[in-house]
């Protein structure tokens, strides 16, 4: 029973291990997106922008992105903390 | 710096925060921007418009960064590519970088990277601006070098081109007098692609090829039963070619009584299928071709008189190359350019020795004849020039010190000076093949 044990997590490691570097992947994207928004919000401003519409959208659209980021991560700390214990478990 | 005139940019990414974001700076930086959701559809936009730059996710949906990258190779489209990547696809970027990529840049895109964005479109705008003028460059001198298929500057096949454009628009039959080899086909192809039936169909028929019955079979098709063996009904030549043209090759060659049938197929503008009762309209263009000399075919009764007028109302002399020995070199680079890259070979031209050979033979066999010797040649070289071994026919071959001097034995230069009426009134019988 050990040993078939010991094959599920050989089996779940790599797919987990493949979660976390999708969910840091996406974290990623989530950022590059606020960082995109911002800049033009930034860009804008520095322009003298004198409507809030030539800003509003680019700040909402970068406080999504900064919330998916923020969930994401924490998704991603769970998993990866959990991963790092199993692998510690295993030794 | 904001360009003179607004340059296209392409976003592809299907990530729509990003899109906005991206869209917003560089509209903001004076560029048209337009922004697609996925590889698949930057393709089809690409194909569709000009756009200097593309900024491509290397992560995309349907056809990823790279896949895109490939396919623009492949099709030729004319763009600057930018990938952006998150850091784990770095190699991906690089592979990006030795496939043709302008320039790669890494996620997340902060101030100093969209900086270093704003930075590099320009410089790939004027990259793309270059390749453009080359484009334009090569197109021109294309036409002047170039008409549809057929290859030559000289006075001679400038009179040839002129007489295309003239013909072209009419549905007047042309009647193309030439040696074999001397590409009668494709002058019959460019009155078609120059005629307002350049949509329609092209047919090719060889009159000298078929026997008699299916030469005849193919021109006007059968009805089921119509002979032995006929179990299904057949359209023929003229049935197919319908609102387009047809070119017959080697028309005097034409059994007598198919030319009694031909004649009342044009008079009429219908035909009767072999074993059939009704006529059917066509409405076709006819193009013939001959190599053979025409006054003593029709005093032979080889060619019936009727059908020479209906055919001849405009008569296109093609010359031999011999008698337009300006386009040799021309012809004779093309080939070369055209068969290494057929056989991966990286020939960089003809020695001294080759040219020396092609320009004084005669070339009996016309450009068919230098194109299949250009051919043989490029297989044989060795080196990374034709030589004059490679190029000289073997049975030419015995006389080679002589050839590689400028003056091969068997095809005398002074044949070159050949009074252009000789030639045309003793049209080469031995030259076809």
């Amino acid at each position: 029973m050990a040993a078939a044990a010991g094959d599920t997590e050989t089996r779940g490691t790599p797919d987990r291990t493949e979660e976390v570097r999708r969910l840091s992947h996406d974290v990623k994207n989530a950022l590059h997106g606020a960082s995109v928004n911002l800049e033009v919000v930034r860009s804008r401003a520095g322009r003298g922008a004198t409507e809030p519409a030539q800003v509003v959208q680019f700040l909402e659209s970068a406080a999504q992105q900064l919330e998916i980021a923020v969930r994401l991560h924490k998704e991603l700390a769970t998993l990866a903390l959990a991963l790092a214990g199993e692998r510690a478990g295993s030794h | 710096m904001p360009p003179k005139s607004p340059q296209r940019i392409l976003v592809a990414d299907d990530e729509a925060a990003i899109t906005q974001g991206l869209s917003a700076i560089l509209s903001d930086e004076g560029y048209d921007v337009s922004v697609v959701g996925d590889g698949e559809r930057a393709l089809e936009e690409l194909s569709t418009g000009d756009y200097g730059v593309v900024l491509a996710d290397l992560k995309m949906p349907k056809v990823d960064g790279l896949a895109l990258l490939e396919e623009l190779q492949r099709r030729n489209v004319l763009t600057e590519c930018i990938i952006i990547t998150g850091q784990a696809t770095i190699d991906s970027a690089v592979q990006a970088m030795r496939e043709g990529a302008y320039d790669y840049i890494e996620k997340p895109l902060n101030a100093e990277k969209l900086n270093r964005l704003k930075a590099l479109i320009p410089k790939a705008i004027e990259k793309y601006e270059i390749g453009q003028k080359n484009r334009e460059l090569s197109s021109k001198l294309e036409t002047l070098t170039h008409y549809g298929e057929l290859t030559g500057t000289s006075e001679e096949m400038r009179s040839v081109y002129q007489i295309i454009d003239a013909v072209a628009p009419s549905n007047a039959s042309v009647l193309i007098l030439g040696e074999s080899g001397t590409g009668k086909e494709l002058v019959a192809r460019a009155v078609h692609s120059k005629s307002h039936r350049a949509k329609g169909p092209f047919f090719a028929l060889n009159c000298a090829a078929l026997p008699k019955d299916i030469l005849e079979n193919e021109l006007f098709g059968h009805e089921k039963g119509a002979f032995t063996g006929s179990v299904n009904e057949k359209a023929g030549a003229f049935e197919m070619a319908d609102g387009g043209t047809i070119f017959l090759d080697e028309v005097a060659e034409m059994p007598t009584d198919i030319q009694v049938k031909l004649l009342r197929a044009l008079e009429s503008r219908s035909v009767r299928r072999l074993g059939g009762k009704k006529e059917i309209a066509v409405d076709i263009r006819i193009v013939a071709a001959t190599n053979k000399d025409l006054q003593k075919a029709l005093v032979d009764g080889e060619l019936r008189e009727d059908l020479y007028y209906r055919l001849a109302v405009v008569e296109l002399f093609l010359p031999p190359l011999r008698e337009r020995v300006a386009d040799v070199q021309l012809l004779a680079n093309e080939f070369l350019v055209r068969f290494s890259q057929q056989n991966n070979k990286q020939l960089t031209g003809f020695d001294d020795g080759a040219w020396a050979w092609i320009h004084a033979y005669t070339w009996p066999g016309n450009v068919r004849e230098l194109k299949n010797a250009v051919e043989r040649a490029v297989i044989m070289a060795r080196g990374e020039q034709v030589t004059a071994h490679d190029i000289v026919p073997r049975h030419l071959r015995a006389s080679l010190p002589a050839a590689a001097a400028g003056r091969p034995a068997a095809e005398p230069a002074a044949e070159v000076k050949k009074p252009a009426a000789k030639a045309k009134a003793k049209p080469a019988k031995s030259g076809r093949k």
